[in-house]
């Protein structure tokens, strides 16, 4: 068992009333596996995702990586965000770097990984260019190579797509696919938040639906269909409808 | 997303700022209770023509130290308060309240303390000065410093905490990048005020003794009072222009050039039009191509070399994550609200002694004019503001499609808001006093209206110039496009795209206002003595001690000074803190709440 939240709840206390925003919440997920977490908007997608990092402390309940407690940030996470988070002042070599040297990195080993992933997700020849010179899917690329370069057990995705063109954004899940089930690199496991179901059902071992105010897991299903998948298959478009029936009804 | 809430800034703390206001009044009080000690040795020396460029140099250099302490206040001041929401409620209000009260009113008892500490001799003169500088650039840039952290996506916080990126790697690859656009904009009108409020930091007054320290502010001070009162004004004043135009061409406008990289603007649209109008000089002009190829072009090849080197050394500094131990973080939380607390106490106790104190040593019969005088300032502010804006506006929307009109007027408001008042004085006394014969009631007023208007009108052109230039081309395009006749366009876009930067240029005025009413209520040249009646010209009285500068009133009795000082001040932060919290602020956070121009 790589994670489990046992019996999470998150309250945020800020100035009005405290607003409760997960409860009860219990997880588990394995080591190889692809979890696709989807939701309504603010049912708590990416708040869960930040307590698996480490990003916010749980108000009740534990989480547990290789069944030790977590205590603050999670470095054998990466996090790639919707809307790429780079710094636009360094290039796509150093916002990569940044966080190889955060954690030790000599700088020669860093620099040889950083130019192994940046040449990965395709950016190869755009090492020195600055991220307002990039298009956004290319913006998000740089977002996944930081992400993959620190060669984290788990992979957090909040939304990597949802700001991108469809057809970018369909490159992008094909090669995120050829990514995870690459033996030679490290990443194996990948939680991801959406809400886009038919993104979830493409991608995912298991789609966990949260809902309700406050959050809870709804429903927990494994999608069972042989990859490649194709969207306009029988059985593709069975799960996808009914994970929207049961969204409707939360 | 549920994490934006935590790290929103409070929107209204109206509590904070009656609290720091308080804090402020009672710090000042303690100040004004030290206003009656201290002797000083004299130190004078005579204005001649040939040392003016020394003057300039030692100005200069008191300028630049004063600038550094400011700047690493800023940093530490602006950081902290962004972190710490405990210290945020404090710090923010007492930043406001200092930037909006004229300090000046203060400078004769920070200097009993200083002398105090450092005897009277040059050091603790110098000392002294660079103090006196640095109150009047600092507060501005520690603002600047906690917007930007606070305007910072919360994504990027994230994203450094996620990878772990801390310590030193985060404050110069983040944290520090992020403050520089801001911190410039910030340093050139910190500059301004700087120069503005030099000759009252180098001529010293301490009690009934006048302390001169050689300088460009000190030179011009004297020029007076001397023999050719014009000539030396003039050169002073030209040398002053010298310096401030050589700044801005050879500093100011290359970094802004340079810390266009480290601006969050990720789309194309939304680049200001008068960077690239900036841009595009630098790239034509001989001499601007020698600042590009020798100031800028270096910077940006250092600072990306800076940044390698960062990454080379960063594991090396990158600290250990140690797990604090529940108690331990309990007791280091407990010790700094008590540390907190402690100094409150003090401030309240010690602050409210020496009021009692200060009060109890006689009230003058001058206090009584206070509330008059007040409002007698107040009207002259705004009818200086008012006059302002009347040429301002049809000068800017004259000038909006004139870049090279753009850069000239705002070359000339920097500088120019740059200048001492007591540069002006020849020009307003031989002009309003003397030649128009308007009798010495309405003359005098004019000429303080003059000096006043002085202290309003750049900031607000300084303001504008910026919101015009920050309208997006793609908007103006598509009113072009539309067919919009002139004067709707200029209804429905031009000023209410500009409207958010009147209200903050409307603020800072005002503020300057209040900081210039102390010079140019009551004027000194050539011996004599002018005045109207103000709140201005009362702290004047109060703040130079038992001696009015060749008043024509009579002395004020010794204990008097402190209590007049404290009443006046007093009464002034009340009103400020009250005008800007229920008028200002709201009126300026509904305008940019209403048109602001990301989308």
């Amino acid at each position: 068992m790589l994670l489990r939240l046992e019996d999470i709840s998150k309250i945020y206390q800020s100035d009005g009333p405290p607003a409760t925003i997960l409860t009860d919440m219990n997880l588990s997920v394995d080591a190889g596996q692809f979890v696709c977490l989807v939701g309504p908007s603010g049912c708590g997608k990416s708040t869960t995702l930040r307590l698996i990092n480490g990003l916010l402390p749980p108000t009740r309940g534990r989480v547990y990586f290789k069944d030790k407690p977590l205590m603050g940030i999670n470095l054998e996470c990466a996090l790639v965000f919707q809307n790429f988070a780079l710094l636009p002042w360094l290039t796509v070599t150093q916002n990569v770097l940044l966080a190889l040297e955060a954690r030790g990195m000599p700088l020669s080993d860093a620099k040889k990984r950083a130019a192994y992933y940046i040449d990965k997700v395709g950016l190869d020849g755009f090492e020195a260019a600055y991220p307002r010179e990039l298009s956004g899917g290319m913006k998000q690329r740089v977002g996944i190579a930081r992400a993959l370069s620190v060669e984290p057990e788990l992979l957090l995705m909040d939304e990597p797509f949802s700001a991108l063109d469809p057809l970018t954004s369909i490159n992008l899940r094909e090669e995120l696919l050829d990514i995870w089930a690459d033996p030679n690199l490290a990443v194996s496991t990948v939680i991801m938040v959406t809400h886009n179901i038919e993104e979830a059902v493409e991608l995912a071992d298991r789609v966990v639906l949260i809902g309700g105010r406050p959050g809870r897991i709804v429903a927990d299903i494994d999608i069972a269909i042989t990859r490649p998948r194709h969207k306009n298959s029988e059985q593709f478009s069975r799960y996808v409808d009914s994970i929207f029936s049961l969204m409707a009804e939360i | 997303m549920a994490t934006l809430e935590e790290t929103q800034p409070h929107q209204s703390n109206v509590i904070g700022y009656w609290v720091a206001a308080a804090l402020v009044l009672l710090g000042a009080a303690l100040l004004a209770g030290l206003l009656q000690r201290s002797v000083l040795s004299h130190v004078h020396v005579p204005v001649r023509a040939w040392q003016l460029p020394l003057d300039a140099v030692e100005s200069l250099s008191r300028m630049i130290v004063a600038y550094i302490v400011s700047l690493l206040f800023s940093l530490s001041v602006g950081i902290y308060a962004a972190r710490n929401r405990k210290a945020e409620r404090i710090i923010l209000p007492v930043l406001d309240i200092l930037q909006s009260i004229p300090i000046v009113s203060f400078f004769p008892a920070a200097l009993a303390v200083a002398a105090a500490v450092f005897g009277g001799g040059r050091l603790g003169m110098e000392f002294s000065a660079i103090v006196l500088i640095f109150t009047g650039m600092a507060w501005n840039m520690a603002f600047s410093v906690y917007e930007s952290l606070r305007m910072m996506p919360p994504q990027t916080v994230e994203a450094a905490e996620s990878f772990g990126i801390r310590g030193s790697q985060r404050f110069f690859a983040i944290t520090l990048p992020v403050c520089i656009p801001g911190l410039l904009y910030n340093s050139i009108v910190s500059w301004a005020a700087g120069w503005f409020a030099l000759t009252a930091c180098e001529i010293l007054t301490v009690g009934n003794q006048n302390i001169t320290l050689p300088g460009l502010g000190s030179f011009l001070g004297q020029a007076v009072d001397s023999r050719h009162p014009i000539l030396y004004n003039c050169m002073g004043a030209g040398t002053l222009m010298l310096i401030v135009l050589l700044m801005e061409f050879f500093i100011w406008r290359p970094l802004g050039v340079w810390a266009e990289r480290f601006k969050y603007e990720m789309s194309v649209s939304t680049l200001s039009r008068d960077h690239r109008g900036i841009l595009g000089w630098y790239q034509k002009g001989r001499v601007p191509r020698l600042a590009m190829d020798y100031i800028v072009h270096p910077m940006n090849r250092a600072t990306s070399r800076f940044l390698r080197r960062l990454h080379g050394t960063a594991s090396g500094i990158t600290l250990p994550r140690i797990e604090v131990v529940r108690p331990v973080v309990r007791l280091w939380n407990a010790s700094q609200r008590l540390v907190g607390w402690l100094t409150i106490v003090v401030l309240v106790l010690g602050g409210g002694f020496y009021s009692w104190h200060v009060i109890a040593a006689g009230v003058s019969p001058l206090a009584r004019l206070i509330p008059e005088a007040i409002a007698r300032s107040y009207l002259r502010i705004l009818l200086a503001y008012l006059l302002s804006l009347a040429w301002i506006i049809p000068t800017v929307l004259w000038a909006r499609r004139r870049p090279r009109a753009l850069r000239a007027l705002s070359s000339v408001s920097q500088s120019l808001a740059s200048m001492p008042p007591i540069a002006l004085l020849f020009i307003v006394v031989s002009v309003f006093v003397r030649h128009m014969n308007l009798g010495p009631r309405w003359g005098v007023e004019l000429a303080c209206l003059f000096l006043l208007m002085n202290g309003v009108q750049w900031y607000v052109l300084y303001n504008m110039l910026g919101g015009i230039s920050r309208i997006p081309g793609d908007l103006i395009e598509a009113t072009d496009a539309m067919g919009l006749p002139r004067m709707m366009k200029w209804k429905k876009l031009i000023l209410p795209a500009i409207l958010p930067s009147l209200f903050t240029g409307t603020i800072t005025a005002f503020g300057g206002g209040w900081n210039t009413l102390i010079f140019s209520e009551s004027i000194s040249y050539a011996s004599r003595y002018y005045h109207v009646l103000g709140i201005g010209w009362l702290l004047d009285v109060a703040s130079v001690g038992s001696n009015p500068p060749i008043a024509s009133g009579t002395p004020l009795p010794k204990g008097e000074s402190g209590s007049l000082l404290l009443l006046g001040v007093a009464s002034l932060i009340l009103l400020i803190v009250a005008l800007n919290r229920l008028l200002w602020k709201r009126l300026q956070a509904w305008a940019v709440d209403r048109f602001r121009l990301d989308y």
